[in-house]
């Protein structure tokens, strides 16, 4: 009766609407970001009970050296995953490669950072799990046969549900994954990613209890404490900046040391170990000093705790600048906090007469603040802050340093600190944006064959002949024997002469032609091509490969292309 | 350019600046898509602004003046003063195209910078390609192209052959006279060639020539048919 109907589960599968499909993807790799987060969790804790003790012997700023080069080691030889960063490689990928990553990224990353923040490396767990949970993602959706556009989604949802699983904060997630990784707030990115979210913090809850990462005290504040948050968010953002700065001068700097990549490394963790003798606060991703301060159990008063957020954010850049392996969002919510600290006793002692709100109340401020100009992401800093503390009842406050801080570093510092490399190198690309529509475009495609060609001996009689039959204003020249390029004739420079007859016996093609024509090769990007085009006031360019003239590539077939390639793209 | 950081520039200079219409650039204006300011009810943009506004867009500013890359115009270009330029030769040895192109080589006034075995090998390299036998024992040897930079203005020589020499020209007549022609451009090339043709195509001066004039009863016929010439050749708008 049934027969010739297969009825399997990929059947049904594939027959669904593909926002269901997307949805139920999204839950898996939500599941598997969660684990991958919890796992990576787990074993730093584990870490960090044996390890603790031993910060105080004297071989202890050993310890982040042989980590460091133990991870760069790791991810050079053993599973050769080189590349940028972890989470601009995921933005990377998002942009060029219709978010494909390899499957080994998605563990790879995971024990190199182990290796650097267990050894005492300053650096967070979170971008070793973004990366597996992306990477995850992207594996996931290559095998359901997912489409570039779909996948890049998928990729989100993975980076979404590690942020939410590691932090037990599910909004933060989805933020992070729209604001910083997919770069676009739409509907369709937003239900798999939600859902993924959710999926990975309840993963994360059923492993490891529903708990709130950082406590805080209630607090009692007032007008005065609003104010003087915006002094707050200044010091934040110069924080912020800061880091970002050092992160890039350690970066370039460090290659001119040495070339050796491990050794790199290694130097970098043997100076973070040594901050770690004096200030041990540096050490580690650094949520046990969140926790005291956020629990108000630290008061190291205020030229402590200023120098602690300075060693902070030097050990943050050199672990990080030196190759090692590891995210900025626990560094930057321990500056911050450590700079609310020292914010608070400040405004404290210089006015003794008002009651403030409490140190957590700013330190809470603080760690929102440098989050948000850090990865100049405003709604995931407010909104993993509230999360990670439970404070809802100060939403106004936060929202109120995140914003600022955020506006004035990125007048110093105008991008993510995710985004800066990949914008340099011109490669975030945005979907419906100019850039990443003449990305997707390419020559090949806009090549248009159909031009007569002529050479050089021919005289101008004969090419005149041509100019009737044709109907383009470009003629290429090329080599009757070799057939090598050899120039172009635009016909609006020999117009006057075209019907000069006295001239059609002694003029030849090869001496009216322009030999220093511009010439493009199938593989340049589009991008370039339009900046040739304005520079040469140009409506058409030759296209060589090799010597050879392959056709034409013109203004006018561009634009109609351009715009038919942004009606696609808006189709989501 | 640079000296005033804080030029204003109107709304036609950024226009010409961005190659878009005047009225597009008080659109953008309009809509806040380009900063400007408000003097005295004009627009006015910065240009420190505008430039910073275009770095961000990734569009290049057209900063050069028009004419600068189309080099000089063919307006002012005249045979007489090419000719003048150049000088007249007579008696060219040589008993083929190539011997009496090496002794003109030899003997024509040349500017300093030019390289007479470099001229004499362009020289060979065009007439491979085709003869610049036009006919009529009337050939014009020139270089396809020259190297940038050597020549500002157009040279003429006129070289009257000792005999007459098969030169492969069109109408297969020996030639008696060359007009080797430089030129700093295509442009120019093309404007000279066009104007020497309209003389050659004029039977009583072939007549003329064919008796090896003298250099100035030479000239002063040229300038005379150039005059005649300068209403018609309104080449250029």
């Amino acid at each position: 009766m049934s027969k010739g109907i297969k009825f399997s589960p990929r059947y049904v599968f594939y027959s669904l609407d593909e926002r269901l499909q997307l949805i139920i993807i999204g839950a898996i790799v939500g599941i598997f970001g969660g684990l991958a987060s919890v796992a990576l969790n787990r074993s730093l804790r584990y870490f960090s009970n044996i390890s603790h003790p031993m910060r105080h012997l004297w071989y202890a700023p050993l310890l982040p050296a042989i980590g460091a080069a133990l991870s760069a080691f790791f991810l050079r030889q053993v599973v050769r995953d080189l590349g940028a960063h972890s989470v601009p490689e995921v933005i990377y990928s998002i942009s060029r490669k219709g978010g494909l990553l390899r499957l080994r990224t998605s563990f790879s990353r995971l024990v190199s950072g182990f290796l650097t923040i267990a050894s005492g490396g300053s650096a967070g767990p979170e971008a070793p799990v973004v990366i597996s949970g992306a990477s995850i993602g992207s594996n996931i959706g290559t095998m359901f046969n997912l489409r570039d556009r779909q996948r890049e989604v998928i990729v989100g949802c993975g980076a979404a549900a590690a942020i939410a699983s590691i932090f037990n904060a599910p909004f933060a997630g989805i933020a992070f994954s729209l604001e910083v990784i997919l770069g676009e707030w739409t509907t369709i990115n937003l239900v798999p990613i939600a859902i993924a979210s959710v999926v990975g913090t309840e993963v994360s809850r059923i492993l490891q209890g529903n708990q709130i990462p950082f406590h805080h005290r209630i607090f009692h504040s007032g007008t005065p404490d609003l104010v003087a948050c915006i002094g707050l968010a200044v010091l934040t953002a110069f924080g912020s900046v800061m880091l970002i700065r050092l992160l890039k001068v350690t970066e370039s700097h460090s290659k001119k040391v040495t070339s050796v990549f491990w050794l790199r490394a290694a130097l970098g963790g043997l100076i973070v170990g040594t901050i770690g003798l004096y200030l041990p606060q540096v050490l580690g991703e650094g949520y046990e000093v969140i926790r005291r301060v956020i629990g108000e159990q630290y008061s190291p008063g205020i030229a402590i705790s200023g120098l602690a957020a300075l060693g902070k954010i030097v050990a943050t850049s050199l672990t990080i600048g030196s190759g090692g392996s590891g995210g900025l969002f626990a560094p930057c919510l321990v500056i911050g906090s450590l700079t609310g600290l020292f914010y608070q006793s400040t405004i404290a002692s210089v006015f003794p007469s008002i009651t403030w709100a409490g140190e957590s109340y700013f330190a809470l401020l603080g760690m929102a603040g440098v989050l948000s100009s850090v990865l100049q992401a405003p709604l995931t800093g407010i909104f993993l802050v509230v999360e990670i503390t439970g404070g809802y009842e100060f939403i106004v406050p936060v929202v109120l340093v995140s914003v600022i801080s955020a506006t004035i570093s990125h007048y110093f510092e105008p991008f993510s600190v995710y985004h800066q490399e990949l914008i340099t190198r011109g490669e975030l690309l945005r979907p419906r944006t100019d850039a990443r529509v003449l990305a997707e475009l390419n020559v090949m495609e806009l090549l248009e064959k159909d031009c007569m060609l002529v050479y050089p001996e021919m005289r101008l009689k004969e090419f005149v002949s041509i100019v009737q039959r044709s109907h383009r204003n470009y003629f290429p020249v090329v080599d009757s024997k070799s057939g090598d390029f050899l120039g172009m004739i635009h016909l609006d420079d020999v117009r006057p002469y075209l019907f000069n007859t006295g001239l059609h016996d002694t003029v030849i093609v090869g001496e009216i032609m322009n030999a220093n024509v511009h010439t493009v090769s199938p593989d340049d990007e589009l991008t370039e091509i339009i900046t040739v085009f304005d520079r040469e006031h140009s409506w058409s360019l030759p296209v060589v490969q090799d010597g050879k003239f392959l056709g034409l590539i013109s203004k006018a077939t561009l634009m109609d292309h351009y715009r038919k390639e942004l009606i696609i793209q808006e189709e989501k | 350019m640079l000296e005033h950081e804080d030029m204003n520039l109107s709304t036609r200079e950024v226009a010409r600046l961005l190659d878009m219409p005047e009225e597009t650039i008080q659109r953008w204006i309009r809509k806040g898509s380009l900063p400007a300011v408000e003097i005295k009810g004009q627009y006015m943009v910065r240009e420190h602004d505008l430039k910073r506004w275009a770095d961000m867009h990734h569009i290049v500013l057209n900063e050069s003046p028009k004419d600068s890359r189309q080099g000089p115009e063919p307006k002012d270009i005249s045979i007489f003063k090419a000719m003048q330029r150049g000088g007249v030769f007579y008696g060219i040895k040589g008993n083929n195209v190539k011997e009496v192109l090496e002794d003109m080589v030899r003997v024509v006034t040349l500017p300093e910078n030019l390289d007479r075995n470099m001229l004499l090998e362009l020289l060979l390299e065009r007439e491979k390609l085709a003869s610049t036998g036009i006919g009529e024992g009337i050939a014009i040897p020139h270089p396809r192209t020259m190297p940038e930079g050597i020549l500002k203005l157009p040279i003429i020589s006129t070289c009257f052959l000792e005999k007459e020499v098969d030169y492969n020209a069109i109408d297969a007549k020996p030639v008696f006279v060359l007009f080797m022609m430089i030129s700093p451009s295509i442009k120019v090339h093309l404007e000279m060639l066009s104007r020497l043709s309209f003389c050659l195509r004029d039977r009583d001066f072939i007549r003329f020539l064919k008796k090896s004039p003298g250099e100035d009863d030479l000239l002063k016929r040229v300038k005379v048919m150039e005059e005649r010439l300068k209403p018609a050749s309104t080449t250029e708008p």
